[in-house]
Protein backbone atom coordinates (compact mmCIF):
# COMPACT_ATOMS: atom_id res chain seq x y z
CA UNK A 1 0.00 0.00 0.00
CA UNK A 2 1.32 3.41 -1.22
CA UNK A 3 1.39 6.44 1.47
CA UNK A 4 -1.21 8.33 -1.00
CA UNK A 5 -3.89 5.18 -0.86
CA UNK A 6 -3.31 4.70 2.98
CA UNK A 7 -4.04 8.42 3.35
CA UNK A 8 -6.99 8.86 1.28
CA UNK A 9 -8.30 5.83 1.61
CA UNK A 10 -7.46 3.56 4.30
CA UNK A 11 -6.92 6.05 7.49
CA UNK A 12 -9.80 7.91 6.78
CA UNK A 13 -12.14 4.42 6.86
CA UNK A 14 -10.34 3.88 9.88
CA UNK A 15 -11.11 7.23 11.56
CA UNK A 16 -14.79 7.01 10.56
CA UNK A 17 -14.93 3.43 12.26
CA UNK A 18 -13.02 5.16 14.85
CA UNK A 19 -15.52 7.58 15.95
CA UNK A 20 -18.39 6.13 14.66
CA UNK A 21 -20.23 5.05 17.55
CA UNK A 22 -19.78 8.77 19.35
CA UNK A 23 -22.94 10.65 20.39
CA UNK A 24 -22.71 13.61 22.74
CA UNK A 25 -26.08 14.18 24.50
CA UNK A 26 -25.23 17.51 26.92
CA UNK A 27 -28.72 17.27 28.30
CA UNK A 28 -27.92 14.21 30.44
CA UNK A 29 -25.84 15.71 32.26
CA UNK A 30 -28.70 17.84 33.99
CA UNK A 31 -31.16 14.78 33.64
CA UNK A 32 -29.03 12.21 35.36
CA UNK A 33 -28.33 14.41 37.99
CA UNK A 34 -31.36 13.35 40.28
CA UNK A 35 -29.58 9.79 40.15
CA UNK A 36 -26.77 11.70 42.18
CA UNK A 37 -28.65 13.57 44.62
CA UNK A 38 -30.41 10.35 45.22
CA UNK A 39 -27.40 8.26 45.45
CA UNK A 40 -25.31 10.09 47.90
CA UNK A 41 -28.53 10.73 50.21
CA UNK A 42 -28.67 6.96 50.22
CA UNK A 43 -25.26 6.14 50.62
CA UNK A 44 -24.93 8.44 53.84
CA UNK A 45 -28.14 6.88 54.83
CA UNK A 46 -27.06 3.31 55.18
CA UNK A 47 -23.99 4.10 56.28
CA UNK A 48 -25.02 6.91 59.12
CA UNK A 49 -27.45 3.65 59.82
CA UNK A 50 -24.75 0.78 60.15
CA UNK A 51 -22.40 3.70 62.41
CA UNK A 52 -25.22 4.25 64.58
CA UNK A 53 -25.81 0.34 65.11
CA UNK A 54 -21.98 -0.37 65.55
CA UNK A 55 -21.91 2.28 68.58
CA UNK A 56 -25.35 1.15 70.01
CA UNK A 57 -23.46 -2.38 69.62
CA UNK A 58 -20.56 -1.72 71.57
CA UNK A 59 -22.82 0.39 74.02
CA UNK A 60 -25.01 -3.12 74.68
CA UNK A 61 -22.23 -5.59 74.45
CA UNK A 62 -20.35 -3.87 77.25
CA UNK A 63 -22.94 -3.03 79.13
CA UNK A 64 -23.70 -6.92 79.32
CA UNK A 65 -20.02 -7.25 79.99
CA UNK A 66 -20.10 -4.84 82.88
CA UNK A 67 -23.27 -6.34 84.73
CA UNK A 68 -21.27 -9.94 84.38
CA UNK A 69 -18.10 -8.59 85.88
CA UNK A 70 -20.30 -6.79 88.56
CA UNK A 71 -22.32 -10.02 89.51
CA UNK A 72 -19.42 -11.87 89.33
CA UNK A 73 -17.86 -9.77 92.24
CA UNK B 1 4.33 -24.80 3.09
CA UNK B 2 1.17 -22.66 3.41
CA UNK B 3 0.22 -23.31 6.26
CA UNK B 4 3.55 -22.20 7.87
CA UNK B 5 2.43 -18.47 6.38
CA UNK B 6 -1.53 -18.40 5.84
CA UNK B 7 -1.92 -17.28 9.25
CA UNK B 8 0.66 -14.17 9.03
CA UNK B 9 -1.13 -13.00 5.83
CA UNK B 10 -4.34 -12.43 8.22
CA UNK B 11 -2.22 -10.17 11.18
CA UNK B 12 -4.14 -6.33 10.76
CA UNK B 13 -2.12 -3.33 12.31
CA UNK B 14 -4.58 -3.55 15.23
CA UNK B 15 -3.28 -6.65 16.77
CA UNK B 16 0.08 -4.60 16.68
CA UNK B 17 -1.24 -1.80 18.72
CA UNK B 18 -3.03 -4.39 20.90
CA UNK B 19 0.70 -5.71 21.49
CA UNK B 20 1.95 -3.16 22.17
CA UNK B 21 -0.45 -2.16 24.50
CA UNK B 22 -0.50 -5.47 26.43
CA UNK B 23 3.36 -4.74 26.52
CA UNK B 24 3.20 -1.39 28.28
CA UNK B 25 0.83 -3.28 30.78
CA UNK B 26 3.27 -6.22 31.69
CA UNK B 27 5.81 -3.45 31.59
CA UNK B 28 3.93 -1.41 34.42
CA UNK B 29 3.51 -4.10 36.43
CA UNK B 30 6.89 -5.29 36.44
CA UNK B 31 8.84 -2.35 36.14
CA UNK B 32 6.84 -0.32 38.15
CA UNK B 33 5.07 -2.68 40.68
CA UNK B 34 1.84 -1.30 39.63
CA UNK B 35 -1.32 -3.96 40.52
CA UNK B 36 1.13 -6.65 39.09
CA UNK B 37 -1.41 -9.57 40.46
CA UNK B 38 -4.12 -8.31 37.86
CA UNK B 39 -2.18 -6.32 34.91
CA UNK B 40 0.59 -8.94 33.89
CA UNK B 41 -2.21 -11.27 33.40
CA UNK B 42 -4.34 -9.10 31.98
CA UNK B 43 -1.22 -7.45 29.36
CA UNK B 44 -0.28 -10.97 28.85
CA UNK B 45 -4.09 -11.93 27.41
CA UNK B 46 -4.22 -8.78 25.77
CA UNK B 47 -1.49 -10.67 23.41
CA UNK B 48 -2.97 -13.68 23.36
CA UNK B 49 -6.36 -12.98 21.99
CA UNK B 50 -4.59 -10.61 19.30
CA UNK B 51 -3.28 -13.37 17.30
CA UNK B 52 -4.82 -13.83 14.26
CA UNK B 53 -7.31 -16.81 14.30
CA UNK B 54 -6.29 -17.67 18.58
CA UNK B 55 -7.45 -20.82 19.86
CA UNK B 56 -7.51 -19.15 23.03
CA UNK B 57 -10.58 -17.43 22.45
CA UNK B 58 -14.06 -18.92 20.46
CA UNK B 59 -13.44 -19.41 16.77
CA UNK B 60 -16.41 -19.71 14.54
CA UNK B 61 -15.03 -22.20 11.41
CA UNK B 62 -15.17 -22.00 7.77
CA UNK B 63 -18.06 -25.02 8.17
CA UNK B 64 -20.17 -22.74 10.85
CA UNK B 65 -18.74 -24.64 13.77
CA UNK B 66 -17.90 -22.99 16.96
CA UNK B 67 -14.32 -23.68 17.99
CA UNK B 68 -14.04 -23.47 22.26
CA UNK B 69 -11.04 -21.50 23.31
CA UNK B 70 -9.96 -21.57 26.91
CA UNK B 71 -10.28 -18.31 28.21
CA UNK B 72 -13.61 -17.86 26.19
CA UNK B 73 -14.65 -21.17 28.95
CA UNK B 74 -13.78 -19.61 31.53
CA UNK B 75 -15.12 -15.98 30.65
CA UNK B 76 -18.24 -18.07 30.67
CA UNK B 77 -17.56 -19.68 33.97
CA UNK B 78 -16.70 -17.35 36.22
CA UNK B 79 -16.98 -13.44 34.84
CA UNK B 80 -20.48 -13.70 32.55
CA UNK B 81 -21.72 -14.30 35.94
CA UNK B 82 -19.87 -13.01 38.24
CA UNK B 83 -18.72 -16.27 39.89
CA UNK B 84 -14.92 -14.79 40.13
CA UNK B 85 -15.53 -11.44 41.28
CA UNK B 86 -17.72 -12.79 44.38
CA UNK B 87 -15.41 -15.50 45.45
CA UNK B 88 -12.54 -13.26 45.13
CA UNK B 89 -14.41 -10.58 47.51
CA UNK B 90 -14.01 -13.35 50.21
CA UNK B 91 -10.44 -13.39 50.03
CA UNK B 92 -10.61 -9.78 50.37
CA UNK B 93 -13.28 -9.46 53.04
CA UNK B 94 -10.65 -12.37 55.25
CA UNK B 95 -7.80 -9.66 54.57
CA UNK B 96 -9.60 -6.62 56.21
CA UNK B 97 -9.20 -5.59 59.88
CA UNK B 98 -12.35 -3.44 60.59
CA UNK B 99 -10.41 -2.30 64.10
CA UNK B 100 -9.42 1.01 63.47
CA UNK B 101 -12.61 2.05 61.80
CA UNK B 102 -14.80 0.11 64.76
CA UNK B 103 -13.16 2.17 67.39
CA UNK B 104 -14.13 5.22 66.00
CA UNK B 105 -17.26 4.54 63.72
CA UNK B 106 -17.91 8.74 62.86
CA UNK B 107 -15.02 8.18 60.68
CA UNK B 108 -17.72 6.03 58.31
CA UNK B 109 -18.69 9.35 57.00
CA UNK B 110 -16.02 9.90 54.61
CA UNK B 111 -16.05 6.79 53.14
CA UNK B 112 -19.77 7.77 51.37
CA UNK B 113 -18.29 11.53 51.06
CA UNK B 114 -15.93 9.85 48.61
CA UNK B 115 -18.41 8.11 46.89
CA UNK B 116 -19.31 11.26 45.28
CA UNK B 117 -16.61 10.89 41.84
CA UNK B 118 -19.17 7.85 41.00
CA UNK B 119 -22.58 9.83 40.97
CA UNK B 120 -20.92 12.54 39.28
CA UNK B 121 -19.19 10.89 36.67
CA UNK B 122 -22.43 9.05 36.12
CA UNK B 123 -23.75 12.13 35.57
CA UNK B 124 -20.37 13.24 32.79
CA UNK B 125 -20.67 9.47 31.08
CA UNK B 126 -24.25 9.76 30.32
CA UNK B 127 -23.47 12.58 27.90
CA UNK B 128 -21.70 10.00 25.78
CA UNK B 129 -22.96 6.81 26.45
CA UNK B 130 -26.82 5.27 27.04
CA UNK B 131 -27.39 5.11 30.86
CA UNK B 132 -26.35 1.22 31.63
CA UNK B 133 -22.99 1.80 29.80
CA UNK B 134 -22.46 4.96 31.92
CA UNK B 135 -23.86 3.87 35.18
CA UNK B 136 -21.33 0.59 34.07
CA UNK B 137 -18.29 3.96 33.39
CA UNK B 138 -18.68 5.61 37.19
CA UNK B 139 -18.12 2.65 39.01
CA UNK B 140 -14.55 2.89 37.82
CA UNK B 141 -14.83 5.39 40.74
CA UNK B 142 -15.62 2.54 43.95
CA UNK B 143 -11.96 1.54 42.98
CA UNK B 144 -12.83 -2.21 43.49
CA UNK B 145 -12.32 -4.43 40.61
CA UNK B 146 -14.31 -6.97 41.62
CA UNK B 147 -17.57 -4.65 42.08
CA UNK B 148 -16.65 -3.01 39.06
CA UNK B 149 -16.71 -6.43 37.47
CA UNK B 150 -19.69 -7.04 38.86
CA UNK B 151 -22.15 -4.23 38.19
CA UNK B 152 -21.16 -3.67 34.30
CA UNK B 153 -21.57 -7.46 34.06
CA UNK B 154 -25.45 -7.27 35.49
CA UNK B 155 -25.69 -4.50 33.29
CA UNK B 156 -24.38 -5.83 30.48
CA UNK B 157 -22.66 -3.32 29.20
CA UNK B 158 -20.48 -3.08 26.38
CA UNK B 159 -17.02 -1.90 27.52
CA UNK B 160 -16.22 -4.70 30.54
CA UNK B 161 -12.27 -4.77 29.06
CA UNK B 162 -11.71 -1.11 29.21
CA UNK B 163 -13.64 -0.51 32.32
CA UNK B 164 -11.58 -2.96 34.05
CA UNK B 165 -7.98 -1.94 32.78
CA UNK B 166 -9.07 1.54 33.98
CA UNK B 167 -10.10 0.02 37.40
CA UNK B 168 -7.08 -1.39 37.97
CA UNK B 169 -4.42 1.24 36.48
CA UNK B 170 -6.07 3.70 38.38
CA UNK B 171 -6.09 1.57 41.62
CA UNK B 172 -2.39 1.33 41.00
CA UNK B 173 -1.77 4.74 40.28
CA UNK B 174 -3.30 6.17 43.47
CA UNK B 175 -0.36 7.10 44.72
CA UNK B 176 0.23 9.29 41.61
CA UNK B 177 -3.51 11.08 41.17
CA UNK B 178 -4.19 11.77 45.00
CA UNK B 179 -1.22 14.09 46.22
CA UNK B 180 -2.42 16.86 43.73
CA UNK B 181 -5.96 16.72 44.30
CA UNK B 182 -5.28 16.64 47.79
CA UNK B 183 -2.44 19.71 47.51
CA UNK B 184 -4.97 21.78 45.37
CA UNK B 185 -7.81 21.62 47.89
CA UNK B 186 -6.49 22.15 51.52
CA UNK B 187 -3.89 24.41 52.92
CA UNK B 188 -0.76 24.04 54.73
CA UNK B 189 -2.53 25.11 58.22
CA UNK B 190 -5.32 22.61 57.14
CA UNK B 191 -2.62 19.71 56.35
CA UNK B 192 -0.78 20.21 59.44
CA UNK B 193 -4.31 19.81 61.27
CA UNK B 194 -3.51 17.08 64.26
CA UNK B 195 -5.96 14.62 65.10
CA UNK B 196 -5.41 12.29 68.76
CA UNK B 197 -5.90 8.74 68.53
CA UNK B 198 -7.35 7.41 71.58
CA UNK B 199 -6.86 3.48 70.61
CA UNK B 200 -10.04 2.72 71.99
CA UNK B 201 -10.35 -1.37 71.88
CA UNK B 202 -13.30 -2.98 70.70
CA UNK B 203 -14.66 -6.10 71.55
CA UNK B 204 -14.32 -9.67 69.50
CA UNK B 205 -18.47 -9.40 70.22
CA UNK B 206 -18.94 -6.44 68.15
CA UNK B 207 -16.29 -7.60 66.02
CA UNK B 208 -18.36 -10.89 64.81
CA UNK B 209 -21.89 -9.58 64.78
CA UNK B 210 -20.44 -6.13 62.79
CA UNK B 211 -20.41 -7.84 59.38
CA UNK B 212 -23.31 -9.48 59.86
CA UNK B 213 -24.95 -6.29 60.86
CA UNK B 214 -24.11 -4.69 57.86
CA UNK B 215 -24.93 -7.18 55.32
CA UNK B 216 -28.27 -7.11 56.42
CA UNK B 217 -28.80 -3.12 56.58
CA UNK B 218 -27.13 -2.98 52.73
CA UNK B 219 -29.30 -5.68 51.87
CA UNK B 220 -32.45 -4.46 52.99
CA UNK B 221 -31.47 -1.28 51.01
CA UNK B 222 -30.10 -2.42 48.26
CA UNK B 223 -31.16 -5.87 47.61
CA UNK B 224 -29.01 -6.00 44.45
CA UNK B 225 -25.96 -5.57 46.77
CA UNK B 226 -26.05 -8.88 48.98
CA UNK B 227 -23.59 -11.10 46.80
CA UNK B 228 -21.41 -7.89 46.89
CA UNK B 229 -21.61 -7.04 50.36
CA UNK B 230 -22.44 -10.46 51.54
CA UNK B 231 -19.16 -11.90 50.03
CA UNK B 232 -17.01 -9.59 51.55
CA UNK B 233 -18.77 -9.97 54.79
CA UNK B 234 -18.62 -13.43 54.96
CA UNK B 235 -14.92 -12.93 54.56
CA UNK B 236 -14.57 -10.99 57.39
CA UNK B 237 -17.13 -13.12 59.54
CA UNK B 238 -14.53 -16.01 58.96
CA UNK B 239 -11.40 -14.23 59.74
CA UNK B 240 -12.95 -12.60 62.74
CA UNK B 241 -14.93 -15.92 64.13
CA UNK B 242 -11.85 -17.35 65.94
CA UNK B 243 -12.36 -20.17 64.96
CA UNK B 244 -11.68 -20.79 61.46
CA UNK B 245 -8.09 -20.08 61.32
CA UNK B 246 -7.13 -22.39 58.27
CA UNK B 247 -9.71 -21.17 56.46
CA UNK B 248 -9.23 -17.40 57.13
CA UNK B 249 -5.35 -18.30 55.82
CA UNK B 250 -6.96 -19.90 53.00
CA UNK B 251 -9.45 -17.25 51.74
CA UNK B 252 -6.38 -14.52 51.82
CA UNK B 253 -3.73 -16.32 50.23
CA UNK B 254 -4.45 -19.60 48.22
CA UNK B 255 -7.80 -18.59 47.27
CA UNK B 256 -7.27 -15.04 46.64
CA UNK B 257 -4.07 -15.89 44.44
CA UNK B 258 -6.24 -18.24 42.15
CA UNK B 259 -8.92 -16.52 41.92
CA UNK B 260 -6.95 -13.41 40.62
CA UNK B 261 -4.94 -15.30 38.32
CA UNK B 262 -8.01 -16.60 36.47
CA UNK B 263 -9.54 -13.35 36.73
CA UNK B 264 -6.59 -11.24 35.31
CA UNK B 265 -6.69 -13.60 32.44
CA UNK B 266 -9.72 -14.20 31.93
CA UNK B 267 -10.84 -10.50 31.61
CA UNK B 268 -8.17 -9.87 28.92
CA UNK B 269 -10.16 -12.61 26.71
CA UNK B 270 -12.43 -8.90 25.99
CA UNK B 271 -9.86 -7.08 24.87
CA UNK B 272 -9.42 -7.93 21.12
CA UNK B 273 -8.43 -5.11 18.62
CA UNK B 274 -12.22 -4.73 17.63
CA UNK B 275 -13.58 -3.87 20.45
CA UNK B 276 -10.84 -1.85 22.54
CA UNK B 277 -9.47 0.13 19.77
CA UNK B 278 -12.29 3.06 19.57
CA UNK B 279 -12.82 6.49 20.71
CA UNK B 280 -14.81 5.07 23.78
CA UNK B 281 -12.08 3.23 24.83
CA UNK B 282 -10.10 6.80 25.01
CA UNK B 283 -13.48 8.54 26.63
CA UNK B 284 -13.86 5.51 29.17
CA UNK B 285 -10.36 6.28 30.42
CA UNK B 286 -10.38 9.49 30.96
CA UNK B 287 -14.01 9.28 32.06
CA UNK B 288 -12.20 6.90 34.81
CA UNK B 289 -9.31 9.33 35.94
CA UNK B 290 -12.59 11.93 36.33
CA UNK B 291 -14.39 9.51 38.69
CA UNK B 292 -11.10 8.82 40.91
CA UNK B 293 -10.67 12.87 41.34
CA UNK B 294 -13.72 13.70 42.25
CA UNK B 295 -13.76 10.70 44.70
CA UNK B 296 -10.74 12.50 46.41
CA UNK B 297 -12.22 15.91 45.94
CA UNK B 298 -15.35 14.77 47.38
CA UNK B 299 -13.76 13.61 50.76
CA UNK B 300 -11.49 15.88 51.27
CA UNK B 301 -14.31 19.00 50.56
CA UNK B 302 -16.86 17.18 53.08
CA UNK B 303 -13.78 17.09 55.81
CA UNK B 304 -13.15 20.87 55.24
CA UNK B 305 -17.32 20.94 55.76
CA UNK B 306 -17.62 19.70 58.63
CA UNK B 307 -15.09 21.51 60.12
CA UNK B 308 -16.83 24.73 59.78
CA UNK B 309 -18.85 23.13 62.22
CA UNK B 310 -16.87 21.51 64.56
CA UNK B 311 -14.93 22.66 67.42
CA UNK B 312 -12.53 20.13 67.01
CA UNK B 313 -11.19 19.84 63.43
CA UNK B 314 -10.61 17.20 61.09
CA UNK B 315 -7.99 17.17 59.13
CA UNK B 316 -9.25 17.18 55.56
CA UNK B 317 -7.24 14.62 53.85
CA UNK B 318 -8.46 12.05 55.64
CA UNK B 319 -11.22 12.31 53.60
CA UNK B 320 -9.87 11.06 50.48
CA UNK B 321 -8.66 8.06 51.96
CA UNK B 322 -12.42 7.38 51.61
CA UNK B 323 -11.67 5.84 48.67
CA UNK B 324 -11.68 2.11 48.24
CA UNK B 325 -8.16 1.47 47.54
CA UNK B 326 -6.77 -0.28 50.88
CA UNK B 327 -4.21 0.09 52.02
CA UNK B 328 -2.66 2.39 49.91
CA UNK B 329 -4.87 5.37 50.21
CA UNK B 330 -4.54 5.03 53.71
CA UNK B 331 -1.10 5.25 54.10
CA UNK B 332 -0.73 8.08 51.35
CA UNK B 333 -2.49 10.15 53.12
CA UNK B 334 -0.80 9.14 56.85
CA UNK B 335 2.68 10.17 54.59
CA UNK B 336 1.36 13.59 53.27
CA UNK B 337 0.24 14.72 56.94
CA UNK B 338 4.01 13.34 58.14
CA UNK B 339 5.59 15.97 55.12
CA UNK B 340 3.98 18.19 56.92
CA UNK B 341 4.53 17.58 60.21
CA UNK B 342 6.45 14.64 61.09
CA UNK B 343 4.85 14.50 64.66
CA UNK B 344 1.33 13.77 62.68
CA UNK B 345 0.51 10.79 62.77
CA UNK B 346 -2.75 10.21 60.82
CA UNK B 347 -2.38 6.59 59.80
CA UNK B 348 -5.18 5.13 62.12
CA UNK B 349 -7.93 7.71 61.27
CA UNK B 350 -6.94 7.37 57.50
CA UNK B 351 -7.02 3.57 57.87
CA UNK B 352 -10.02 3.32 59.48
CA UNK B 353 -11.27 5.68 56.87
CA UNK B 354 -9.98 3.66 53.84
CA UNK B 355 -11.68 0.72 55.16
CA UNK B 356 -15.14 2.36 55.59
CA UNK B 357 -14.52 3.42 51.74
CA UNK B 358 -14.63 -0.33 50.78
CA UNK B 359 -17.92 -0.80 52.13
CA UNK B 360 -19.53 2.34 50.86
CA UNK B 361 -17.91 1.45 48.12
CA UNK B 362 -20.19 -1.91 47.57
CA UNK B 363 -22.93 -0.27 48.94
CA UNK B 364 -22.71 2.23 45.89
CA UNK B 365 -22.57 -0.53 43.25
CA UNK B 366 -25.66 -2.13 44.87
CA UNK B 367 -27.70 1.39 44.32
CA UNK B 368 -26.25 1.90 41.08
CA UNK B 369 -27.20 -2.25 40.46
CA UNK B 370 -30.78 -0.89 42.20
CA UNK B 371 -31.22 2.35 40.08
CA UNK B 372 -30.53 0.55 36.38
CA UNK B 373 -30.93 -2.95 36.38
Amino acid sequence: MNLMTYLTVFLPVYLSSFFSNFEFHPMSFVENLKYMGVGMICIFIVIGAIAGVVVLLEKVISRIRKSGDDSAE
Amino acid sequence: MQILYENILQMDIRYVIMWIIGGILIYLAIKKDMEPTLLLPIGFGTILVNLPNSGAIDQILASGEVEHGALTTLFNAGISNELFPLILFIGIGAMIDFGPLLSNPKLMIFGAAAQFGIFFTLCLASMFFDINDAASIAIIGAADGPTAIVVANKLNSKYLAPIMVAAYSYMALVPIIQPPVIRLLTTKKERMIRMEYSGKSVSQTTKILFPIVITIIAGLVAPASVALVGFLMFGNLIRECGVLNSLSETAQKVLANLITIFLGITIASQMNAEQFLNFETILILGLGLFAFVFDTAGGVLFAKLLNLFLKKKINPMIGAAGISAFPMSGRIVHKMGLKEDPQNFLLMHSIGVNVSGQIASVIAGGLILSFFM
